[in-house]
């Protein structure tokens, strides 16, 4: 594992905003120019695996919501 | 008897009559005489009335400067009564100043000098009796005692009341039953008390000062009406002192129908009746449960006002919170879509931008291929040792040499070496 997938995945629980954070850092690295062949491939990979979990997160949370809403409309 | 100085001599009897018809030659007609009464009496079996006519004193007990022996006939007496009470609400009793139309009698059989009263001025009485009260007034008033009493807060409710009155009378009946009537917890502390007279005004005062050791709410002075002379007491400065500075609110009830008395003023509350008095005790007690009322609606209003306050909050806070997690939601979608964009973007221009680059590459390494270079006409020419030869310097004569081209080799001596 390298330093930056440790960053989010430390621990068990998902974090989304620390997952946006890391998106943000492979943004960063993409858009210097400086990056690596070798790495970008690893790169997109990290970023597409991030990307996943916090769209699984954003729909589950969705539906959470959803949910509550129903169940305070029917108080 | 000796002539010249002869001194008169005279048997019991003449000299009453002698000093009787004296008298009748010095004052042959009623005159008006003022003074106050006291040590006033009725005979009963005769129903002849007596009081000493004196002049006024100041302090209850001291010696008068004068003083007559006054007979009013029961003949007189009722018309007399009757003309003070039509004209000045008055009858004749200890204490009251009075001006009386009489005729200076002795009498022999009693050895006394005496007034025979024949009429009264009850305008004199009346007058004297509300200049005395007014004087009072204003005495009382520099020193701050009308207003004294009234400084006191009614506690509410007032429930422990003493009553000063003559405990069986009509006034205390009346007042008693509408205590009673009201339905409230009235506890009633009664002092009998004398309400009239001689010394009443005193017993007041007595009854004040017991009354108060109880520590009551308040202290009602009741009675009925009366005449003016009944209600005296309540004229009195020392009954009126003692109202005024007492640490207890005192109300009072004293029957009248046109005057106030002293008392009535001084006191903290006045009513015209016993019974008002009692009505106006009801109704502090009236005023404090509106007051608990007013309250318990004011608690009520304000707690239905703060739950529909809350319940409007709920909803708004409901609502916002609805908006913005779906808003936020959407915003995270966005972004996330977004994000997604900007890598496949970069993504490929990284890998494009890299492609460019190879080709840049490759197109200068095909540029530099020797095998371009022999299609076109060049040449390879080695020595024998596999040197590439660029240079004429170390050729000689008859060396061997070998010229690569684009499809084959050609080995060759040199004939000639031109430099």
């Amino acid at each position: 594992m390298t330093k930056e997938t440790s960053k989010t995945d430390e621990g068990n629980e998902f974090n989304y905003s620390l997952a946006l954070e890391e998106l943000q850092e492979i943004l960063n690295d993409l858009e210097s120019d400086q990056v690596d062949i070798d790495e970008l491939a690893k790169k997109v990979e990290r970023a597409n695996e991030l990307l996943q979990q916090c769209q699984k997160r954003l729909t589950s949370t969705q539906m959470q919501v959803e949910k509550i809403i129903e169940v305070l409309n029917e108080d | 008897m000796s002539s010249g100085h002869e001194i008169p001599s005279f048997s019991v009897l003449q000299l009453g009559n002698f000093l009787k018809d004296g008298l009748n030659n010095l004052f042959p007609q009623d005159f008006w005489i003022e003074g106050q009464i006291s040590n006033f009496r009725i005979v009963p079996k005769s129903g002849h009335a007596y009081f000493d006519l004196i002049d006024p004193v100041s302090d209850q007990g001291s010696q008068p400067m004068g003083k007559f022996n006054v007979a009013l006939w029961n003949s007189q007496r009722s018309e007399i009564d009757r003309t003070l009470q039509n004209k000045s609400d008055l009858i004749l009793a200890n204490d009251i100043n009075v001006k009386i139309l009489a005729h200076l009698d002795f009498w022999p059989p009693g050895g006394r000098l005496q007034l025979i009263m024949r009429d009264v001025d009850p305008q004199y009485t009346f007058g004297h009796l509300a200049q005395e009260k007014e004087k009072l007034l204003q005495i009382l008033k520099i020193e701050g005692l009308t207003e004294k009493n009234k400084l006191h807060v009614i506690p509410s409710p007032s429930l422990n009341v003493a009553l000063i009155t003559s405990v069986g009378s009509a006034a205390y009946a009346d007042f008693c039953d509408e205590l009673l009537n009201s339905n409230f917890s009235f506890n009633v502390f009664a002092r009998d008390t004398r309400m009239q007279g001689e010394g009443s005004a005193f017993d007041i005062e007595e009854g004040l000062q017991i009354v108060t050791s109880y520590q009551p709410d308040v202290i009602a002075i009741i009675r009925g009406g009366g005449s003016t002379s009944d209600l005296l007491s309540f004229d009195s400065e020392s009954l009126a002192r003692a109202i005024a500075n007492s640490s207890i609110p005192i109300f009072t009830g004293i029957g009248h129908e046109i005057d106030r008395s002293v008392a009535d003023i001084v006191a903290h509350t006045s009513y015209k009746t016993p019974t008002a008095c009692a009505i106006g005790l009801v109704k502090t007690v009236d005023e404090f449960i509106e007051k608990i009322l007013g309250i318990k609606t004011n608690i009520i209003n304000l707690s239905h006002n703060k739950i529909s306050l809350a319940q409007s909050n709920h909803v708004n806070l409901y609502s916002r919170t609805v908006t913005i997690a779906k808003a936020s939601l959407f915003n995270s979608n966005e972004n996330l879509k977004g994000i997604k964009e900007r890598i496949a973007l970069i993504t490929s221009s990284i890998i494009k931008r890299n492609e460019n680059k190879l080709h840049g590459f490759e197109d200068q390494i095909r540029a530099l291929d020797p095998k371009r270079l022999l299609a076109r006409g060049w040449s390879i020419t080695r020595t024998q040792n596999g040197e590439i030869i660029s240079s004429t310097k170390n050729l000689f004569n008859g060396d061997e040499i070998e010229t690569i081209f684009e499809n084959g080799t050609v080995k060759s001596t040199i004939n000639e070496v031109v430099k």
